[in-house]
């Protein structure tokens, strides 16, 4: 099989596609949902498309789109779990989403301000997936993995055609395809798949045309032509990859007659659309300052941002802007040129060691460099190509500052590298194609930094996703079905019980053939842990049925405050009416030695049911720099 | 030798046994002591007057409970709901004119404030008090305590008159002065105890007119009846003897019923039963036409029956009523022990008088009948318990009847007098631990007290932060409130509170108020309260503006105050 990989015979659109797929399916198991930047919003927006709305809706100054209940229930833990830093998945996390159905009947609105004025393009497989399947009732963890999936599917099969049908600089189109950002953002429900894609097949149709020894024919014209309709559409700052429509030289068009209405013919249909569409969302904009204050954060609005203002401020002191571009690409932490390589999480601040991501750059430069035997670019095809990237570039920054940033903030602070996917490749050709090299074998190269950087991606994911930060983990569960010589409850654990103040019932169930039952002004379920130190973490996850009921931690030791934590809150609500409560509680207090004790009261006048506890207990934090 | 020996034993014994036991062997060394004392104090007394020792332990206890603390207390603790609405209608008569027919609370309900359950006597009385003495919460309780005070003092001159036995009448008030139940309402705002006190002294006065045929006890026992069902309905018991008796005298049933002839004239009496019952009738009626013409029926003014309830419920409501609240009605070993002298008087029923046995069979079965009726409420509303103890009062009087016929208390006093210090002992710092539980934070007589639980102590102490961290927050509001501009009759809405007035008797507003889980439960919540004009919103504690309830119609409101977790919002 390595032989076979390594062989000269493999050709660069294979040995994409074997990689791709050998990595890319790993990404698909093991990446929890969700756990992309703005997923959430994304699959809102996905599945606001797939009911036909194409639009945002715009209430109460809101932006969003109303949807079924099931979704807020399927969000919350992953919600929960991408926010909270030491979160780790087990496989029940996923498994449950399989339980959980639309539950189309009932409604609530959701909030995705930031993705609301995408077009339908960048979510088509997605959207189209989801209308196909929603007759079928299908749960949604369901719907969820055959999105992504189809997603997946459909940018290696795209990527695959481009790099197959490119004429030059394959191996560079192999090297970036199999980036470890984009397998990463092809397993979720981003719009960047969308918009990688057709960049992709832009670029590459572009360059085919450019090398092809035949004249441009109408079906051409009209290939590039949709292309050309669907990559504003799908993100507007990319528009100035249509600069590279004039690296085809006029003598394949056949006349400049035929060339200026081959530009007309793409250019104006394009810039008509691209102008229709920016008007059309543009009325929906709401500033964050105007934005419904209670919803705005989990909007995906930044803090203070406002597109009018940071406009009037550009327009009104010309040299702000150049300062910003300059700032933002000489910033001393260069946020971008590592997560254009390998980034993970949902601000992507988990990334490969620089020994890795660094070095990568020197192997994308050098395949830039020997890619191809010969200088395939003249001068002003090299110039035209890189005017392609900067204009781009500076559309990117200038929509990133004008929509994200604080009105002055002097800096674009959020460039993520997975934004440059689509222009990137034009600047490594346009280095690359000044200076031929001796042709070294490229493959074991590719082959070998793929390997490296996947491995290495994969530990990422691992460690944020799964590995335990904790040395020591008492995992305590109970569904209250059986009580021990005392009365007390017996826990998963022999040495923990748990104490039953008359609380085992049978009158309801989530499980088995008991839960436990606190009438009005009761409590129960208590248990105490000793030897707790600072940085341990609790953690409880109890199904309840009813209203009100508190799960309580509290506690205290030597030469420390008492410790009080509690919550009535739930994170969802299943179809039989069980609320399942999470509560996360870090030992901050300096404590020489403390205990924690759980118990669940209820307040209420009505009874109260609480059923499949989880008290887990970590402790022995291990600290590990993370880049 | 011996020092190594009781070194050795020391270490073994505070190795190996619970600390309890080693403080409990320690004190039974100290009780011959204590006996020899108090047998001192007896011979002292029997020298002076008994009442001393009533005064004096009622002194003890009202320290032991830490009530000099707890008096200026804030209504606090269990059932600081049914509390609050007892104030608020005080609080309402003390600052609208003292209409005494016009009872209203800050909740404004379906239509507005006006609402009653039972004859506001005390809530009215209490309002005449501040208007004299300035307003302050501690006067109710000072009162209820008094009324409380006063009818041990009866029950306890009714023993001592007929039983002969300082130590029978002080045994019969400890078992009331000691029950946690009653330590804990009789120096409150709820109406309960001083019904069962008026209750307590209708019974003493007309055990006394029927010893002494004297037509003046008949009155006051009328009148204290009287007063005890128009206080609160449950407590009839006391009236219902007294009915029973004067209709079998009046009617001519008691050659039948073997009572005693008790009214040479019967025009006067029976004038004044009617009268009595005239009053109770008529206030009831308008009770309920008062809350049924203003659209509130906040307060319960019917029966919840066992036989309304679903089976599971019947089960849960029995589990609490024998787990939860009987403990507190009178602790483990007192109910036990009240249990054994309820059989034992059974047992000996022959040897009782006509008084005491129809009294013994009459309480008896409104106990019984009184749980069935109200069944429903014994999930968490103990003080509903207060009125059943005319029972163990009965079945004392009864005990002491035959202790007295037995003469079995001069025989046996070494005995007596050791168990009666042991169980006062026990009762009173169980019951002074169980309210200062409930009462104080951290109160060292819980830590130190081994009969409350860890588990106990831990929810208590959860309970106190919680509610300092929330409610607590309303107590101190009202004049930052009136900086504001906000008037008391501007509508707020008192995010959160559970029950109707505890919020908003502290913030002293007219409104509304939402409970905790209401907010995070029905989004819908916040539409219902801002139909019936609300121009305030004020939150306990600012996190539960994250609540969706209240996202929808943020916008609506601006912030116009704020202070720690305390923020006050008005409607735009």
């Amino acid at each position: 099989m390595l032989a076979l990989i390594t062989s000269n015979g493999l050709k660069p659109h294979n040995l994409f596609l074997a990689f791709a797929l050998f990595f890319g399916i790993v990404y698909f198991l093991f990446v929890p949902p969700f756990q992309s930047p703005d997923e959430f919003n994304h699959f809102y927006k996905a599945y606001q498309i797939s009911e036909g709305k194409f639009t945002p809706e715009k209430t109460h100054n809101r932006l969003g789109g109303k949807m079924p209940a099931g979704i807020e229930e399927f969000y919350a833990p992953f919600r929960f779990a991408a926010i909270t830093p030491d979160f780790r998945f087990k496989r029940r996390h996923i498994t449950e989403t399989f339980e959980i159905g639309l539950e189309q009947d009932s409604s609530v609105f959701a909030d995705f301000a930031n993705t609301s004025n995408y077009s339908p393009i960048s979510y088509l497989p997605q959207a189209t997936l989801i209308a196909i399947m929603r007759p079928l009732h299908p749960s949604l963890g369901l719907i969820y993995y055959s999105g992504r999936l189809m997603t997946f599917l459909l940018l290696v099969f795209v990527f695959y055609h481009c790099i197959k049908t490119i004429p030059v600089y394959k191996w560079l189109f192999v090297l970036l395809g199999l980036l470890p950002i984009n397998l990463f953002i092809a397993n979720t429900f981003s719009a960047d798949n969308v918009t990688n894609s057709l960049a992709f097949l832009w670029i590459t149709y572009v360059f085919k045309y450019t090398f092809t020894k035949d004249q441009l024919t109408i079906k051409n014209i009209v290939l590039l032509l949709i292309i050309a309709l669907t990559l504003p559409l799908a993100k507007l700052v990319y528009t100035g990859l249509l600069f590279l429509l004039f690296i085809i030289p006029k003598e394949k068009f056949g006349s400049l007659r035929k060339q200026l209405s081959a530009y007309a013919v793409i250019s104006i249909p394009t810039f008509l659309l691209f102008w229709w569409w920016t008007k059309l969302v543009s009325g929906y904009y709401i500033s964050y300052n105007n934005y419904h204050p209670d919803y705005r954060i989990l909007a995906g609005l930044a803090p203070n941002s406002d597109y009018h203002q940071q406009l009037n401020l550009i327009i009104n002191q010309p040299s702000y802007f150049f300062k910003v571009i300059f700032y933002s690409i000489f910033n001393s932490n260069q946020h971008y040129l590592r997560t254009y390589i390998s980034s993970f999480g949902t601000q992507l601040y988990h990334n490969v060691p620089n020994r890795i991501w660094i070095p990568i750059y020197g192997v994308i430069l050098a395949v830039a460099f020997n890619c191809e035997t010969r200088i395939v670019f003249n001068l002003r095809q090299k110039l035209l190509l890189l005017l392609g990237f900067l204009f781009s570039l500076i559309l990117l920054l200038l929509s990133q500052h004008l929509y994200w940033d604080p009105v002055g903030s002097g800096y674009v602070w959020l460039i993520q590298g997975r934004y440059l996917t689509p222009i990137f490749p034009l600047l490594f050709i346009f280095i690359g194609d000044w200076i031929k090299v001796k042709n070294y074998e490229l493959r074991p190269v590719i082959i070998l930094s793929v390997v490296i950087l996947h491995s290495a991606s994969f530990y990422i994911i691992y460690k944020i996703h799964y590995k335990e930060p904790f040395s020591k983990i008492l995992e305590v569960r109970s569904g209250f079905e059986n009580t021990d010589a005392n009365n007390d409850f017996i826990s998963s654990d022999l040495s923990v019980t748990l104490g039953n103040h008359n609380n085992k019932s049978s009158l309801q169930k989530r499980s088995g053939n008991y839960s436990a039952l606190l009438v009005p002004g009761a409590y129960g379920i208590t248990c105490t842990f000793k030897n707790i130190l600072p940085n341990d973490i609790f953690e409880l996850e109890i199904w309840r049925k009813g209203m009100g009921g508190t799960a309580v931690l509290t506690g205290g030791g030597k030469n420390c405050k008492p410790i009080y934590a509690a919550t009535n809150s739930f994170i969802f609500k299943d179809k039989k009416g069980w609320q399942k409560m999470y509560y996360r509680l870090q030992i901050v207090e300096p404590c020489d030695s403390s205990h924690i004790s759980f118990f669940v009261y209820n307040p209420n006048a009505d009874s109260i049911y609480f059923d499949d506890l989880t008290l887990t207990h970590k402790a022995g934090y291990i600290a590990e720099e993370n880049q | 030798m011996n020092s190594d020996v009781n070194a050795t034993f020391y270490q073994i014994f505070q190795l190996k046994v619970h600390p309890f036991f080693y403080r409990l062997n320690t004190l039974f060394l100290k009780l011959n002591a204590i006996e020899r004392m108090f047998r001192k104090i007896f011979q002292a007394i029997k020298k002076t007057d008994n009442r001393i020792l009533f005064f004096g332990l009622v002194i003890l206890l009202f320290f032991l409970n830490f009530y000099s603390k707890t008096f200026t207390y804030r209504p606090s603790g269990m059932h600081q709901w049914r509390q609050a609405d007892c104030l608020s209608i005080t609080k309402n008569y003390y600052e609208e004119g003292l209409n005494f027919f016009e009872p209203k609370i800050h909740y404004q309900g379906v239509k507005d404030g006006h609402a009653v359950s039972e004859c506001p006597l005390l809530n009215y009385t209490v309002a005449c008090l501040w208007k004299i003495f300035g307003e302050h919460e501690f006067i109710y309780r000072l009162l209820e305590y008094l009324i409380f005070i006063a009818a041990m003092f009866v029950l306890f001159n009714t023993v001592f008159r007929y039983f002969k036995s300082t130590l029978l009448a002080l045994f019969v008030v400890s078992v009331f002065l000691t029950s946690p139940l009653l330590v804990f309402y009789s120096a409150n705002f709820i109406a309960d105890v001083p019904a069962l006190s008026l209750s307590i002294i209708c019974f003493c006065y007309f055990y006394r007119f029927y010893d002494s045929k004297t037509i003046r006890y008949f009155y006051l026992s009328l009148l204290f009846g009287t007063l005890a069902i128009l206080v609160k309905a449950s407590a009839l018991m006391g009236i219902s003897l007294v009915f029973f008796f004067t209709l079998a005298d009046l009617t001519g049933l008691n050659r039948f019923l073997k009572t005693e002839k008790l009214f040479e004239k019967k025009l006067s009496p029976s004038l004044m039963v009617f009268v009595s019952v005239a009053t109770v009738f008529a206030w009831y009626k308008y009770a309920l036409y008062y809350n049924n013409n203003n659209n509130n029926n906040i307060f319960l003014l019917t029966v919840l029956p066992i036989w309304e309830m679903q089976e599971t419920e019947v089960i849960n409501n029995t589990k609490v009523l024998f787990n939860n609240l009987f403990p507190v009605f009178l602790n483990r070993p007192m109910f036990f022990l009240f249990f054994a002298l309820v059989i034992y008087v059974i047992a000996q029923f022959k040897m009782l008088n006509t008084f005491l046995k129809y009294s013994f069979v009459f309480s008896a079965t409104f106990f019984l009948i009184y749980l069935l009726f109200f069944f429903q409420v014994f999930t968490v509303h103990d003080y509903y318990l207060s009125n059943l103890m005319f029972f163990p009062m009965v079945t004392l009087m009864c005990f002491a009847y035959l202790m007295h016929q037995k003469e079995f208390v001069p025989q046996n006093i070494r005995f007596v007098r050791f168990f009666f210090i042991v169980l006062l002992f026990f009762n009173s710092f169980h019951a002074a631990a169980i309210y200062r539980l409930r009462m104080i934070e951290d109160d060292k007589l819980v830590a130190w007290y081994p009969f409350i639980s860890e588990d106990e102590a831990k929810l208590a102490k959860y309970l106190f932060w919680d509610y300092n961290n929330s409610v607590k927050n309303f107590e101190t509001l009202t004049p930052d409130l009136r900086q504001l501009g906000i008037k008391r009759e501007d509508k707020v809405l008192a995010v959160f509170d559970q029950s109707f007035n505890i919020a908003l008797y502290f913030l002293d507003q007219k409104g509304y108020s939402v409970a905790r889980h209401h907010l995070q439960e029905d989004s819908l919540v916040l539409d219902r309260f801002m139909n019936n004009k609300i121009k305030y919103v004020i939150f306990c504690d600012t996190f539960y503006k994250n609540e969706k309830a209240f996202k929808r119609h943020a916008m609506r409101f601006e912030t116009i105050y704020t202070k720690g977790k305390v923020q006050v919002l008005k409607f735009r």
